[in-house]
């Protein structure tokens, strides 16, 4: 189920809205159960028919590594264990799901390559056994391991199998983030607030993501898609179809996320915020402190500090950067181009720090910083969109006019040079440039922010029922 | 002002946006549902067995039946066209009125079969011990043409050129160089598999220059009556160089009678434009249809010695108005003998294979097998290039 469907909007958010506000729930805490467990208990059931849709049986492998993270977790958090005992429940949760996404996020991709090995050394190879990709595992995966970490570093394990659950399968965050330590939303799940306030904050926030999907991320994905798909297009297409993925992936994630952070404010909850002008970064540094932020501190938190962060030399600095960049790419998607695209970011990184996190360019006047640090963004997601590595690589060859434009090329231009994308990209630029953002926008309930948010949601609405089906890019991490 | 009763207020008015959007919605629908069927359509989602299939089934029904979505989605095809000359998902538009269908254009666009780009997402697979790749038309014809030869049947492939092949001009602001087409490749390929193939793409693009008439028409997929001609005479002629089929020569003869009539474009109709038939016209076109001595139109044979296999390139002028005036007509009149015939539209690739299951009586009394089939098909073919056991 997507969030910009009609059976989303019509069916399933009215029912589990209406049947959470009737549910009863206790004024006090006694430190045992959660007041809000049989609300916990509806939206841990509401994610799961949410996630039923995609395909059922991928419920089964959800449930079982909530089963089993709930209970690592309960045997981590009882007293008095042995530091023994504790790493092993440890590595036991870890080597469960980390297995998980090996087998069916990376089973396909280790086949593939050792194909293409034995043929190389002259053996026949074999048939690729073909396996499903269950959506979104990626996403809940690392919700379910933060838990286990945040027990064993010594955060209390919860005690209801429905609060646990209802943390990993929390539907606005289910499949797409943003992703929550547990140690963000433990408190939550005992107490939150349900005000008018908070809930109208929610609403405004839902209605500015669905335009930002809608109304921009999907008319520029045509674009992206065209030239992407092309055989080789000229310099000026290739550079237009890189900056349509651009804005694609801004839009249609940030767009994901902010309608998240809205469903989440009408339950209640405060997730937390995943973008914040990263195309107005003058850094790539700084770019990663604003794109994907439940990412990059995830991979901080439980990567690249475990891995020694800054505390063990420069040398070590330099290559924990590197590597978490490099693992980061690889969570994106088993493929030999999303990990080039991390390593591209963790170079960066690392030349960053190197030079006192400051970039090469950063004695150029400040629009300027902007423009170079968006180039670097603009080439590196070209490896992310593209379909392998030779793909990106002849699209760059476009782009920076060392490729052949294919004998049609000509052709792609009645597709992608429309007044409606040509508008639509003009808007996307705007929006990135300007510095007030959906999420501070979605802050405060007022008049005018309700006539603006509530007619684009209208507009975007229209637009939805004339849009093939459309899911969000992120789905398919 | 905002002041916290004003702001109280707006809250207050935002979440009643909400709830009238996502409550009275739905709501007007069951209302409608049920006024109409005398039942909800929500009762039928816990009536099915929750499996994918059924999950979206149920999940494409509703968007169907959405009273808001249609009447919604025509008025907003209307206004992209009307502000932007956006014709919808599957027309492109072109110069001088033309249109085009927009796999024909993407076909061209996209890599050619002989780069690895063209098989991506897909796996080889392993056929009689060998490694192949089953998204390549080349092992689909090499396979079906090593079963009919197994037969003693002879097998001519023949790829039509969509329009943007032979008319690239009137879509492309660019330049493009037609010479290098992936249909022609596909043809050398087929030919030093030891596959026998008419390459339309020359002939047709020579009589482009020719001909007064254009050979496709404007707002169609397919080609005009005039294409029609000029592709059947090089397939005549190509079939009468096979013993089986010349042997049989001037079996029959066959005269063309005029006849004008009003063909509106299917990718008109495609757009699904509520204006479509205010903005463009039909056209009017005049088709030769073949005849026999008593001037009835021509008709297949059962026991014919070719056997045509082809899609809505063949049925265009054939099986539409004014019938027996298609390729399938034009070519029987070009070798004097009648052909039989199974044709399925958008399904050469592979679902005209199948239909041949239920007519295997044709295959019997054939010589010649001709397999037509438009050439986006080589990468858009429905249901791919599947191996399938002949009947």
């Amino acid at each position: 189920m997507v969030f910009t469907e009609e059976i989303f909007l019509f069916l399933f958010l009215p029912l589990v809205l209406g049947v959470y506000f009737l549910l009863p729930y206790r004024k006090s805490d006694d430190g045992k159960r959660s007041p809000f467990f049989v609300r916990n208990l509806w939206l841990t059931l509401a994610g799961y028919v949410f996630y039923a849709w995609f395909e059922p049986w991928f419920v089964i492998l959800m449930m079982w590594t909530n089963v089993f993270d709930y209970f690592c977790g309960l045997y981590l958090g009882r007293d008095n264990m042995s530091p023994g005992h504790r790493k092993v429940a440890l590595w036991m949760s870890m080597a469960m799901n980390l297995g998980l996404l090996a087998v069916f996020k990376y089973g396909v991709f280790a086949q593939v390559n050792m194909d293409q090995l034995l043929q190389t050394l002259g053996h026949p190879g074999f048939e690729i056994f073909r396996i499903a990709f269950p959506i979104g595992i990626s996403f809940y995966t690392f919700h379910s391991m933060s838990y286990v970490i945040d027990i064993y570093r010594g955060e209390r394990p919860v005690r209801s199998f429905a609060d646990f659950s209802c943390f990993v399968s929390l539907f606005p965050q289910l499949v797409a983030g943003p992703i929550l330590r547990y140690n963000i939303l433990s408190k939550q799940l005992h107490s939150r607030q349900h005000e008018t306030s908070r809930f109208s904050s929610g609403v405004i926030l839902f209605f500015i993501g669905f335009a930002m999907k809608i109304l921009l991320a999907n008319p520029v994905g045509t674009i992206a898609d065209a030239v992407f798909a092309a055989e080789s297009p000229t310099t000026l297409q290739a550079w237009w179809g890189a900056l349509a993925y651009t804005f694609q992936i801004y839009f249609d994630f940030n767009g994901y996320s902010v309608m998240a952070l809205g469903l989440g404010k009408m339950f209640g909850f405060e997730l937390i915020r995943n973008f914040d002008a990263p195309y107005r970064s003058e850094s790539i540094t700084e770019f990663w402190r604003r794109w994907h932020i439940s990412l990059s501190s995830w991979l901080r938190e439980y990567l690249y500090f475990p891995l020694g962060g800054n505390k063990k030399g420069e040398g070590r600095t330099y290559t924990n950067l590197a590597l978490v960049m490099l693992l980061g790419g690889l969570w994106h998607g088993a493929q030999w181009q999303f990990i080039v695209w991390g390593g591209i970011h963790g170079g960066w990184l690392a030349l960053e720090r190197w030079m006192g996190k400051r970039p090469f360019y950063g004695h150029l006047p400040r629009l300027l910083r902007i423009a170079v640090t968006m180039t670097i963004v603009v080439i590196a997601w070209v490896f992310f969109r593209a379909e392998d590595i030779p793909h990106a690589l002849s699209m760059l060859g476009s782009m920076f006019g060392l490729g052949h434009a294919s004998a049609w090329s000509g052709l792609l231009d009645a597709q992608i040079w429309r007044i409606d994308h040509l508008m639509v990209m003009g808007l996307c630029l705007v929006f990135v440039a300007q510095p007030f953002q959906s999420y501070e926008f979605g802050q405060k309930t007022t008049w005018s922010r309700l006539a603006v948010s509530f007619s684009l949601f209208l507009v975007g609405l229209c637009f939805m029922y004339g849009q093939a089906f459309n899911p969000f890019l992120y789905f398919q991490f | 002002m905002d002041t916290p009763k004003t702001n109280r207020l707006a809250q207050w008015a935002t979440i009643v946006c909400l709830l009238a959007v996502v409550v009275g919605i739905p709501l007007t629908q069951a209302v409608s549902d049920f006024r109409k069927e005398g039942k909800l359509h929500l009762v039928d989602l816990f009536t099915r067995f929750p499996s994918k299939e059924n999950l979206h089934g149920w999940d494409a029904e509703a968007r169907d039946r959405s009273i808001f979505g249609s009447a919604i989605r025509p008025k907003l095809l209307q206004m992209q066209y009307d502000l932007f000359g956006n014709a919808g998902a599957k027309a492109v538009v072109g110069k001088d009125g033309w249109l085009f269908y927009r796999p024909d254009v993407e076909f061209l666009v996209r890599p050619r079969m002989d780069q690895e780009r063209f098989f991506l997402g897909s796996f080889d697979t392993m056929v009689d011990g060998k490694r192949v790749n089953v998204k390549s038309p080349l092992v689909a014809i090499r396979d079906v043409n090593r079963q009919l030869a197994a037969r003693g049947i002879h097998l001519v492939v023949i790829p039509v050129p969509g329009k943007p092949t032979i008319y690239p001009e009137k879509l492309s602001g660019g330049t493009v160089d037609s010479s290098c087409s992936p249909t022609l490749m596909l043809l050398d390929s087929l030919k030093a598999s030891g596959v026998d193939a008419v390459d339309l793409v020359t002939p047709l693009r020579f009589a482009k220059q020719t001909h007064a008439k254009d050979l496709y028409l404007h707002r169609d997929t397919h080609w005009s009556p005039a294409g029609v001609a000029a592709a059947a005479e090089m397939i005549a002629q190509h079939l009468l160089t096979l013993a089986p089929v010349s042997r049989r020569r001037d079996a029959r003869k066959y005269w063309w009678r005029d006849t004008t009539i009003e063909r509106w474009g299917d990718i008109c109709e495609m757009s699904a434009l509520p204006k479509r038939r205010e903005i463009w016209k039909t056209e009017s076109v005049t088709a030769s249809q073949v005849v026999d001595s008593a001037l009835a139109p021509y008709a297949d044979s059962d026991t014919a010695a070719v056997l045509w296999l082809g899609d809505s390139y063949s049925r265009i002028y054939q099986t539409d108005e004014p019938k027996a005036a298609g390729i399938i007509a034009q070519v029987a009149k070009g070798i004097g003998q009648p052909m039989s015939s199974v044709v399925n539209d958008g399904g050469a690739s592979t679902v005209v294979r199948r239909k041949l299951h239920q007519k295997a009586d044709l295959l019997k009394h054939a010589k010649v097998v001709v397999w037509e089939f438009v050439e986006r098909d080589i990468r858009f073919g429905d249901k791919g290039w599947v191996l399938e056991e002949l009947p």
